[in-house]
């Protein structure tokens, strides 16, 4: 330990310099990493990581930070895809997980306070003790904080009925720039509705939270799952968008393009399949399985290589698994070759609430959805989604292992747009990634679509890199979405990858800058982040 | 700025005026000044995505009226028709947080300032409701406005027995999220919804005493499931606003006018509100 550089306001607080220690907190899951430490690239370590467990530790160390001018990252599990954090080799990294208890559940109000190093997934289960869910399941839920959900403005797989994690805060206690403690409160006019949101989505830049308050919902006591299938991704999207504008707030509504629609195999009509409505909540349902990836388990690769066996074009899992590796830098030829397998879309609703209740009201949402188009799918293609609807955060690994790489990018915009941005993005990079989309998180006025596309390349910078194709792909994406007027981050923030993309200027950078300058003016909050303060 | 043609040059106007030193119009220092705008109008209703472009200076009676024109409802229920969309911005939070989903804005300096497009984001932090509500940052000129399309919905009225039932219905119906606005006063709830809820008694339209209480302008922001607040506010003769599908639910109070500040000062006022929560607050 070097215990001359920590100033002596912090020796008490439990902190670390060893490498192994700093290497822990040393980036997020940016996919760009991990191409780079496939290629040998070492990772660039901060100076020393913190693990406060008090909201006074954390003013502490912030206040010795700025009195030597010190960077300060607030780490939470890492999860993050955005490139939110990147230390330098001066800056101090606040890892918040020993602040992880659930400090009070009001039941008479519906809330809980809780600390921003929880992870999500614990505090899933220390509510459903409670007989309440938040009803935020994002597929990092166990590997991501509540911190970290509310600096990114996170959503879950059932936003489409409980909201996005904004739309659940309803308190933030954090620490600003200056080691103040600070809170905003949605019922408080003083701060209300306005100052909390700019501090949801801060990333960092702002302040570091310590506390978050949130309502809960009590936990639902059946649901119901169904699949359907459609002809066209056209008729599926207005179906969503019917369902949606007739406030029907699915808790699942999830929308799969042709290409995933394939990859997930093909869906037989069971028009007589009868409705069936389960006990329990639907995040409770298969919870034995929905955890990290198992050894068998598949990712994107796999997944293409088990369709390709299925079509008998090749019979050795090896030679398939290479072929697709060199797919991966050829996507032209795949997309040709994708194009030509199906139009077909699925789409996934689910329903929860009382037994009596789901029953009143899913046939008259089945009959809906068929006289829209959709081929009854029966509950079984529904309920499997609940099998793997927490593992993609785990999947991308073996994609890096062939040779190639996989990101994922999710953005918004209203129905109107919906369908010519997909088709945009997908023409802008058809020669660069195989690329797919599901849709999922849907409102009355628009939805989030959530591209995933894989590419290949060499190693090095040269122009046939893999970080070369990477960095085409996302400027390509980048750049339609902003041409079609989309929103390009709709869950996983800004971080400094997106914030690139699409700089802050006029009165939004006066007010922002602004505020930055009050809560932060030394500028040791995770500068440069979404674009707020000089990188260190 | 999406602005029509006509509109694009009147707010250029106004913008020229503001951020000019040595111009003849003196620089308005409150929502009020937005009466420059007047006039004003409706500028687009998608019909695909229920969302209607008003320009800050139309008032709610137009905004209401181009709205049901389109075949769609105007998502507050109860607020006085003769006031524009800016100054209702600037004083009913719940509005802004629940139903506004954009605006194009223009703040003291006469920047521009637009937040991001419909629906949701991740773009960093939201301006909206700091840009609008007290103390306002930036003149609404263009606020985007989640409606509700009348082939899908309608307007219902509950008739309850006290304000504890009147409350719990609007709790009801928050926590189930599919009504798109509610509104609710003394024992009466009235709703925009696909249906009825088979828990609540409707009754008919014509035996509703359905007013716009002058001090339904102000609001103020309560705990979205906590019934007890919205007991009190019912029994103090204050109506309760709510955006179900926001998880949102607000009490009318008086409406105050606050003055445009500058972002500098903003981050101070803010700054101070913060600080001032913080040692107030039972965390």
């Amino acid at each position: 330990m070097l215990e001359n550089v920590a100033p002596p306001s912090t020796d008490a607080i439990a902190q670390s310099d060893r490498p192994l220690d700093r290497r822990m907190v040393a980036h997020d899951l940016w996919p760009r990493r991990n191409l780079e430490r496939r290629e040998g690239e070492p990772p660039r370590l901060p100076a020393r990581v913190f693990w406060p467990e008090t909201t006074d530790e954390v003013s502490a160390v912030v206040r010795a930070a700025k009195a030597t001018q010190t960077p300060i990252v607030p780490f939470g599990a890492g999860s993050g895809v955005c490139n939110g954090i990147a230390p330098t080799a001066r800056t101090w990294m606040l890892d918040v997980k020993r602040m992880g208890a659930l400090i009070r559940v009001d039941e008479h109000a519906s809330e809980c306070v809780v600390e921003a190093g929880m992870i999500g997934e614990r505090l899933e289960r220390a509510l459903n003790a409670h007989g309440y869910t938040l009803g935020h399941f994002p597929s990092s839920i166990y590997c991501s904080t509540v911190g970290g959900w509310v600096a990114a403005r996170s959503a879950g797989q059932l936003s489409s009925h409980y909201g996005k994690i904004e739309d659940m805060v309803l308190g933030i206690e954090a620490v600003d720039g200056n080691g103040d403690r600070i809170v905003a409160n949605i019922d408080d006019p003083k701060t209300g509705p306005g100052l909390l949101r700019l501090l949801i989505g801060s990333e960092g830049a702002l302040c570091v939270f310590t506390r978050v308050r949130l309502r809960i919902h009590p936990m639902p006591t059946h649901h119901w799952l169904r699949a359907f299938q459609f002809e066209s991704l056209d008729r599926a999207l207005s179906t969503m968008q019917a369902l949606m504008q007739m406030g029907e707030c699915p808790s699942v509504i999830r929308l799969y393009d042709p290409l995933d629609t394939i990859i997930a195999g093909a869906l037989e009509p069971t028009p007589d399949a009868p409705d069936r409505i389960l006990a329990g909540a639907i995040s409770q349902a298969r919870q034995e399985y929905s955890g990290p990836v198992q050894e068998d388990d598949d990712g994107f690769v796999d997944d293409v290589v088990r369709r390709i066996e299925q079509l008998a074009i090749f019979q050795r899992p090896k030679t398939t698994r290479r072929v697709v590796g060199q797919l991966l830098s050829r996507p032209l030829i795949a997309n040709a070759a994708l194009d030509r397998m199906g139009s077909q879309s699925k789409l996934v609703l689910g329903f929860e609430g009382s037994g009596d209740a789901l029953a009143d009201r899913v046939g008259g949402i089945r009959r809906k959805v068929i006289a829209l188009g959709g081929m009854d799918a029966g509950p079984d293609k529904g309920e499997q989604w609940l099998l793997h609807r927490h593992r993609v955060s785990y999947k991308m690994a073996r994609t890096f292992a062939v040779g190639g790489w996989v990101d994922t990018m999710e953005v918004a915009l209203g129905w109107e747009g919906v369908l010519p941005l997909y088709h945009g993005v997908k023409d802008a990079l058809r020669d660069v990634t195989l690329t797919m989309c599901h849709f999922s998180h849907a409102y009355p006025d628009g939805c989030s679509l959530y591209f995933t596309f894989a590419g290949g390349g060499t190693a090095g910078s040269g122009t046939r890199s893999a970080r070369a194709r990477y960095d085409l792909a996302w400027e390509r994406a980048m750049l339609t979405c902003r041409r079609h007027g989309a929103n390009v981050s709709h869950h996983h923030g800004m971080g400094r990858s997106k914030a690139k993309a699409q700089p802050r200027t006029g009165g939004e950078a006066a007010i922002l800058n602004a505020l930055k300058q009050r809560l932060d003016p030394a500028n040791i909050l995770n500068p440069g982040v979404i674009g707020l303060g000089e990188s260190a | 700025m999406n602005a029509n043609d006509g509109s694009a040059t009147k707010i250029a106007d106004l913008q020229d005026r503001w951020s000019s030193d040595s111009g003849g119009q003196k620089r308005p220092t409150s929502v009020d000044g937005l009466a420059l705008c007047a006039g004003l109008t409706v500028a687009r209703f998608s019909a695909s995505d229920l969302l209607l472009d008003v320009d800050g200076g139309a008032t709610l009676e137009q905004a209401r009226d181009a709205a049901a024109a389109n075949g769609a409802y105007f998502p507050l229920l109860a607020a006085p028709g003769d006031r524009s969309i800016a100054v209702l911005a600037s004083t009913h939070p719940l509005f802004v947080d629940g139903f506004v989903s954009h605006v194009d804005a223009i703040d003291l300096q006469g920047r521009d300032v637009s937040t991001p497009a419909a629906p949701r984001s991740a773009q960093g932090p939201d301006l909206l409701g700091a840009l609008l509500c007290r103390p306002p940052l930036a003149l609404c000129a263009r606020a985007r406005i989640r409606c509700a399309s009348m082939t899908t919905m309608s307007m219902f009225h509950v008739q309850t027995q006290s304000a504890d039932e009147a409350a719990a219905a609007v709790l009801h119906l928050v926590r189930e999220a599919h009504a798109f606005s509610v509104w609710a006063q003394g024992t009466v709830v009235t709703l925009i919804a696909k249906e009825i809820p088979k828990a609540l008694r409707p009754m008919a339209a014509d035996d509703v005493a359905f007013g716009v209480p002058a001090a339904a302008m102000g609001g103020a922001m309560l705990s979205p499931f906590h019934l007890a607040p919205m007991v009190a506010a019912l029994e103090e003769g204050a109506g309760i606003a709510a955006a179900p599908q926001m998880g949102r639910v607000s009490r009318t109070t008086a409406a105050t006018s606050s003055p445009l500040v500058t972002a500098v000062d903003a981050a101070e006022a803010i700054h101070a509100g913060l600080v001032q929560g913080a040692q107030e607050s039972q965390w």
